[in-house]
């Protein structure tokens, strides 16, 4: 018995111990940090490293390499420390570097997870240097003087602050077999409308149900991404923040409005999965056996849908703008990307800035574009030609109307679990009307977007 | 003839009193046997009061403050009392996930220690080269990293390509699996998802039990046999009180594991369908870590172990008193 | 076919339905490794990898860092488990042997050590550490796996060394033996087999780790293995046949490590022991 209660003691001794320290333990690194965010960043030292971090396919290696020399050159003295992170665990990872004492200078984020570290405080306060970064004068989305993709810039500000920049982006469009709608009469240029689409999917169905598995237009059961553009095309939204509180919307007329329309693509005919999403199985993998007549999918798609082993060949695969509703009108396409940030804490926010500056100039635009990414600038993009087709209706699409979702870091939590997913899968097995199951998932987006931060 | 397996204390006295009277030189070396045992634990006492203790003092109090994402980057952490515990207690939801994480655990303990003794009984009496056969198959599946061994069973268990559906087809025997989601109901997931945590936690209690069974001296079989004990027998008076302490050890280890089980269950369908394979390792996923708020994740976690302390006491008190 | 002969054809054919059972999910990883990505899930399933590529493994091995990562790996799962025999060992056997006071009370810590959250620990050790020049250095993967491996070790050989009955030792020391020395020959040839089952167990633990060796080692030189596995995930989706291949590589130690240490697991004792 005495053992036990020493234990006890011992216990609540280190707890007592911990609980009096902890403010010691659990502050930041650095104090000074702090100060430093808000200020323009010095004219600082002579000679150092300057550490990146870039996500694993952004960027081709060369071109890092060239822009690295090109850095070094303009900046003797100074080397960078290029390294290239894994998708999987980076928020994690992001999280105890950037918190650490000698975090990573320079950190591409995805768009969608900025907004956590720009809430947090953990990047660097660049509202001042939004036109030396290549931003324009403004920082109204739709303004003229601002320069950069919308979705992007917004994902990019944090309660009026500008705390990233923004890198690259990509969105999704119609990819279809030309020789499949040739073959049953469907001309690409009529799909101009949803009622089109669904009609070309039906005949494209009738015309190959001798294949197994056919689908002429395939959508899975739980591809969200999807579902928001349709939610958007009708005015609708997921959530909507006023003043400060957000509320889930998927109840709204517009909202259910889109998400029959999602119910409707999918009872066209489409053999995906009802409890999953377009990754399981890859919905590229199933096109490239021939079992799709038109799907909508995400630019890099292309490329695996096409295949290396000679089933497809690339003039068999065409593109198009999703259409939207009302006929004439292409759908808001959700925006994937990432932005750049600078470290709260990093030493060198001089150089890290002049490195991301390099980015944002033509040159590496153009090279970007190249490696199949819809640059950040809205020049850049707009200058996409016709010799990248996929790449030139994405580009346009984005610039037209881009939209991601909401920019807040409690967002993440939702995508933890998402309910949209679930929402979906009980619509499409006939286990919840889509009142009932929209009204369910708002309950949850709501909640969970109103924890305190 | 009964075997003493309890150990008892062979006091260094009883040895140097074999000897005659102490010498000098035995005072001080059995001064030095009485302070060995305790640097003997010295070591461990230290990793675990200071390397160990600390961390666990902070979970404390963590969970007793307001610390998100904004604490770690320098906001200081204010104390909110009860708050995350009360957040907690106040999810509706939370009793079910409770109850489903005890049935849960209670299901997995109890087949992975059964399945696992008899494969270890098993490879005791199986010849040399199949007892290689079966010990790499079962290491294999110990060693691939839980998250591809999920992905894996995801395929074999797909709707439309898994190989398990298309073999239940071939067989004709159970009817009609063409399509057939194995996934649509928590039940049928926890299924899968405990079909894969057997395969992977089942070689280590197999392997643990083989090992016991081989630290029992041969002679103690070959004296019962000649003493005219039969197989049962001999199973129930020599194997069985060898092994009942490593299967005591076993059960409370398994019980720890499969009550904080994640990724498993997380990367099958992320606590789906439904969160209706929504456990509380699961939930202190999605509140705490997803949305860092690691003060509320925290406080997940003092739960969590206190409902195992809760639970598994009787264990710790019989695993403490199997010494007398 | 006498009694015996059926027996033994019995308990080999309950073999091969385990090593079935078993190897099924191994092989159907090993099998996706060879095969082209289009091939990887298909409505008729495809036993045999055909056409084959080598292309995966190349991609695998290919990553920037491998040898890197390989060295991390093996570098902090043998010192983990080196470190937690040795003093595990120590601890377990005096536990199960001498009567000291406090005994109780170190069991009980032992065990309330066991029950420490595993995941629950990442962000307050982070904080601990984040402050020290340990941060992002490869060792300290080392201490953090220690520290969860230690209590299941101590409590493992404390199991085995029960299950070794006394009498060996006493026997050992009434011929003359001293303390250590009936240690030596009596308790650790037969303890061998659970220190071996126990070391495999500490190895895969830290073989395996994913989530403190992604937070705490930031240089790309300092990541092990785990991190390499999640390579193939990229904003182009997954790429599920290089997994597979990194899989299949990665379960390949500890296989061999298995191999190696497998026949120290077959017990059984003739060490002049107990006589009648």
């Amino acid at each position: 018995m005495r053992a036990k209660s020493g234990i006890l003691i011992a216990l609540l001794t280190v707890v007592a111990l911990a609980g009096c320290s902890s403010s010691g333990a659990t502050q930041a690194p650095s104090e000074a940090a702090s100060a430093a965010s808000s200020a323009a960043p010095t004219q600082a030292a002579t000679a150092g490293t300057l550490t990146v971090w870039l996500m694993k396919g952004s960027v081709p290696d060369d071109t890092v390499a060239q822009l690295n020399t090109e850095f070094s050159a303009a900046h003797p003295g100074w080397a960078v420390n290029y390294q290239v992170q894994n998708w999987d665990g980076i928020v994690n990872k992001l999280t105890t570097a950037l918190a650490s004492a000698n975090p990573p200078d320079v950190v591409e984020m995805g768009n969608t997870q900025a907004a956590t570290f720009e809430a947090a405080g953990a990047l660097a306060d660049l509202t001042s240097q939004r036109e030396f970064l290549g931003g324009g004068t403004s920082a109204e989305s739709s303004n003229a003087q601002q320069l950069w993709l919308e979705s992007l810039n917004d994902s990019s500000i944090w309660q009026g602050k500008l705390y990233a920049v923004p890198f690259y982006a990509g969105d999704r469009v119609l990819i279809y077999r030309k020789d499949l709608l040739k073959a049953a009469g469907i001309d690409p240029a009529t799909l101009t409308s949803k009622d089109k689409l669904i009609a070309a999917a039906e005949t494209l169905q009738a015309k190959n149900s001798t294949v197994t598995d056919f689908s002429g237009l395939y959508i899975a059961g739980q591809n969200w991404y999807q579902l928001l553009q349709y939610i958007w095309d009708r005015g609708g939204d997921v959530a909507v923040n006023q003043n400060g509180t957000w509320t889930g919307t998927l109840e709204s007329p517009q909202a259910q409005q889109g998400i029959q329309d999602y119910v409707d693509y999918y009872n066209a005919g489409s053999t995906g999965p009802k409890d999953n999403d377009e990754m399981n199985p890859p919905e590229y993998d199933i096109f490239h056996q021939g079992k799709i007549g038109m799907f909508v999918g995400n630019l890099w798609e292309i490329g695996s849908a096409i295949g290396t082993d000679g089933k497809l060949t690339a003039d068999q695969v065409g593109v198009l703008p999703i259409p939207g509703a009302a006929d004439g009108t292409t759908v808001p396409v959700f925006l994937g990307g990432s932005d750049l940030g600078v470290a709260a804490n990093s030493k060198n926010q001089q150089q890290a800035l002049d490195w991301i500056k390099l980015l944002n100039t033509d040159k590496y635009q153009q090279l970007l574009i190249k490696a199949g990414n819809i640059p950040a600038q809205k020049s850049a993009a707009a200058s996409i030609g016709s010799d990248t087709p996929a790449l030139q209706v994405g580009a346009a699409e984005a610039a037209k109307s881009s939209r991601f979702t909401p920019n807040d870091p409690r967002w993440s939590s939702v995508e933890a679990n998402n309910p949209l997913k679930s929402m979906l899968t009980q619509i499409l097995t006939g286990k919840a009307s889509i009142a009932d199951a929209a009204k369910a998932a708002d309950q949850v987006i709501t909640q969970t977007m109103n924890t305190p931060l | 003839m009964v075997m003493r397996t309890a150990s008892g204390d062979l006091s260094s006295d009883d040895v140097v009193k074999r000897r005659g009277a102490p010498t000098p030189l035995a005072t001080v070396a059995s001064v030095g046997r009485r302070v060995a045992p305790y640097l003997a634990i010295l070591p461990t006492m230290a990793t675990f009061l200071v390397l160990l203790g600390y961390p666990v003092a902070l979970v404390v109090v963590l969970s007793f403050q307001k610390y998100n994402l904004a604490e770690l980057f320098g906001r200081a952490p204010s104390w909110i009392g009860l708050d995350n515990y009360r957040e907690i207690f106040g999810n509706p939801q939370v009793l079910t996930i409770v109850l489903r994480t005890f049935l849960f655990t209670i299901a997995n303990v109890a087949l992975t220690l059964v399945v696992g003794t008899l494969i270890g009984l098993l490879l005791s009496r199986l010849g040399r080269w199949i007892r290689m056969l079966v010990s790499i198959a079962l290491i294999l599946a110990w060693a691939v990293p839980v998250v591809t061994g999920s992905v894996v069973f995801q395929w074999l268990f797909d709707s439309k390509f898994g190989v398990v559906n298309w073999a239940l087809n071939s067989i004709r025997v159970f009817g009609d699996f063409t399509n057939h989601s194995w996934f649509d109901t928590g039940l049928t997931t926890f299924v899968v998802i405990t079909m894969m945590m057997l395969w992977q936690t089942v070689p280590f209690v197999a392997f643990s039990v083989f090992a016991g069974l081989g630290s029992i001296p041969k002679e103690q079989f070959e004296a019962a046999r000649v003493d005219g004990a039969d197989e049962r027998q001999m199973f129930r008076l020599i194997t069985f009180p060898s092994l009942a302490p490593i299967l005591l050890i076993l059960t409370f280890l398994s019980t720890i594991w499969d009550f904080k089980v994640f990724t498993q269950i997380w990367t099958m369908r992320q606590g789906g369908p439904n969160n209706e394979t929504e456990t509380l390792s699961i939930y202190a996923y999605q509140v705490g870590v997803a949305g860092n708020r690691f003060g509320l994740a925290a406080a997940v976690s003092c739960v969590m172990v206190a409902l195992l302390l809760i639970v598994l006491v009787p264990y710790i008190r019989r695993m403490i008193r199997t010494q007398e | 076919m006498n009694a015996l002969t059926s027996r033994r054809a019995a308990l080999n054919g309950v073999a091969v339905a385990i090593f079935a059972m078993w190897a099924f999910p191994f092989y159907w990883m090993v099998n996706s490794a060879f095969k082209r990505p289009e091939d990887i899930q298909t409505y008729v399933p495809r036993f045999l990898p055909w056409p084959p590529t080598l292309d995966n493994f190349a991609n695998a091995i290919g990553q920037p860092h491998f040898t890197d990562f390989l060295r991390n790996s093996v570098f902090v799962a043998a010192t983990t488990i080196a470190l937690a025999l040795l003093i595990g060992t120590l601890a377990a056997v005096t536990v199960a042997r001498v009567r000291f006071r406090g005994r109780r009370g170190f069991l009980l810590l032992v065990a309330i050590a066991q029950m420490a959250p595993f995941e629950g620990l990442l962000i307050p050790i982070y904080l601990v550490i984040r402050q020290t020049p340990l941060y992002n250095q490869v060792p300290s993967l080392i201490v953090v796996y220690f520290i969860f491996v230690l209590p299941f070790t101590i409590w493992s050989l404390r199991g085995f060394v029960d299950g070794i009955p006394i009498d060996l030792e006493e026997a050992a020391m009434v011929d003359g033996c001293s303390r250590l020395g009936a240690f030596r020959h009596v308790i650790l040839p037969l303890l061998l087999p659970g220190m071996v089952a126990t070391a495999i167990f500490g190895f895969i633990t830290a073989w395996n780790e994913f989530l403190y060796a992604n937070a705490f080692m930031t240089d790309v030189q300092n990541h092990t293995l785990p991190v390499w596995l999640s390579a193939f995930r990229t904003n182009f989706g997954v790429d599920w046949g290089g997994t597979m291949a990194a899989a299949t590589l990665f379960t390949l130690p500890v296989l061999i490590f298995f191999l190696i240490v497998q026949d120290r697991m077959v017990g059984g004792l003739t060490a002049g022991a107990v006589k009648g």
